[in-house]
């Protein structure tokens, strides 16, 4: 099983109590649907996502490299991700898949799981009938990658340093934190698709988890002084996170 | 048998074979890949037309991927060698189903899913006009599928190549 311990130096967080926290929190926009248009131009395949640790499903503008770049992502070995696929003489499509050896359609009829690396073709049908296809890239992950996303809200009265892989703060105040486990392939490229996630820190008085461990972005919030490791398992990768919380 | 007489079986004889005239015969279909064009191996025509290809001299498809074809029927004057477009509904089946599926769309579009691999052939025909045109289809391994055109070239790789190359696309 490949591991890549991501580890990113101490991060001197002097944090704790009072320093008024000005949430001005707006709604997230809408996601724009990722579509890919079939090889015939008869139907379009519109992305979901099958699970929360989808890099392609983001929430959180910080933590959404995928949300500008991508037409259609390339997706992860290993991953699972929807289609819904519809044509505009046809209504609602079927799904079936190619080759399932590279991609196999679940009994749900909308899941897919990418199972080989390479080039493969679904297919939207009516009664059994194939009316158009479009062809998926599925890519090997090579490496794990931890993205740090500024802290929720703005705080008054706080110094925030994020620098490179580090985060300090001045003044005595609790900041919650929020980090993202991505997947890339060997050329640097995020890879989208669900992938099994879960987080967990080592000790949960310094720096405690309080969103779903089995999202690939977790929320961690300061608490006592000391030093936590806080982990994540993604897919067949691991890496961690070192948060040092000063007095 | 009387000259008028003879004059008139004549005339019906030949209005006869007016009417018994054959429609012409399908005997070339041409291509265009669209969709999935990097990922076949096909011969063309000619280098002036790279992305044009005669099915019957067959078609590479990397394994699972997808292949959209814009097709176009063909019968040849038998004196001239012209090739002269036929136009009507174009039909594909596949000998192999499981290696590669064929289906058939509005414009002259015919999509090829290659299955797994082995080696199928899609028979070509045309609503309307006798004949048929076969095309084998090879489906590759996708580990060992090479882009012709992607690959080194005879004199920097040491041989190989190949005689064809992926272009077009639409």
């Amino acid at each position: 099983m490949p591991t890549l311990s991501f580890f990113r130096r101490a991060v001197p967080v002097g944090l704790l109590i009072a320093a008024g926290c000005d949430d001005e929190s707006e709604p997230e926009p809408r996601q724009p649907d990722v579509v890919l248009v079939g090889g015939l131009g008869r139907a379009t395949f519109t992305y979901g996502c099958a699970g929360p640790g989808d890099a392609q499903c983001d929430l959180d503008a910080d933590l959404a490299p995928l949300r500008e770049s991508s037409p259609f992502p390339l997706l992860a070995v290993g991953s699972q991700f929807r289609l819904a696929a519809e044509g505009a003489a046809y209504g609602p499509l079927d799904l079936d898949s190619a080759s399932p050896d590279f991609l196999a359609l679940d009994a749900d009829g909308l899941t897919l799981t990418a199972s080989r690396a390479g080039i493969a073709s679904v297919v939207a049908a009516r009664g059994g009938t194939p009316v158009d296809f479009a062809n998926i890239e599925l890519v090997e992950p090579a490496a794990l990658k931890i993205l740090q996303a500024t802290p929720q809200g703005s705080f008054k009265g706080v110094d925030l340093d994020f620098g490179n892989g580090s985060v300090s703060a001045t003044a005595q105040t609790v900041v919650t934190f929020k980090f993202r486990a991505v997947v890339t392939d060997a050329d640097d490229v995020l890879l989208a698709g669900a992938l099994p996630c879960n987080w967990a820190t080592s000790d949960a008085n310094v720096a405690s988890i309080t969103s779903d461990p089995a999202e690939n972005i977790v929320t961690v919030v300061s608490g006592q002084s000391g030093t936590a490791t806080v982990s994540v398992t993604y897919g067949a990768f691991t890496g961690s996170i070192t948060i040092a919380v000063g007095s | 048998m009387s000259g008028p007489l003879r004059a008139r079986v004549a005339l019906v004889l030949a209005t006869s074979a007016l009417a018994c005239d054959p429609l012409p015969r399908l005997d070339t279909v041409e291509a265009q890949v669209g969709e999935g064009f990097e990922y076949c191996n096909w011969t063309p025509i000619s280098p002036d037309s790279a992305a044009l290809f005669d099915v019957s001299e067959g078609l590479e498809i990397k394994e699972a991927v997808g292949v959209a074809l814009t097709v176009g029927g063909y019968w040849t004057n038998p004196e001239s060698t012209t090739l002269f477009p036929l136009y009507g509904v174009v039909a594909a089946t596949s000998s192999a189903p499981d290696v590669v599926d064929v289906f058939s769309a509005p414009n002259n579009g015919v999509a090829l899913l290659a299955r797994k691999p082995g080696t199928a052939v899609i028979t070509f025909t045309l609503a309307g006009h006798p004949g048929s045109v076969d095309a084998p289809i090879t489906v590759t391994p996708s580990a060992s599928f090479i882009d012709v055109e992607e690959a080194p070239l005879p004199s920097e790789g040491g041989g190989g190549g190949g005689t064809g190359g992926a272009g077009g696309g639409s």
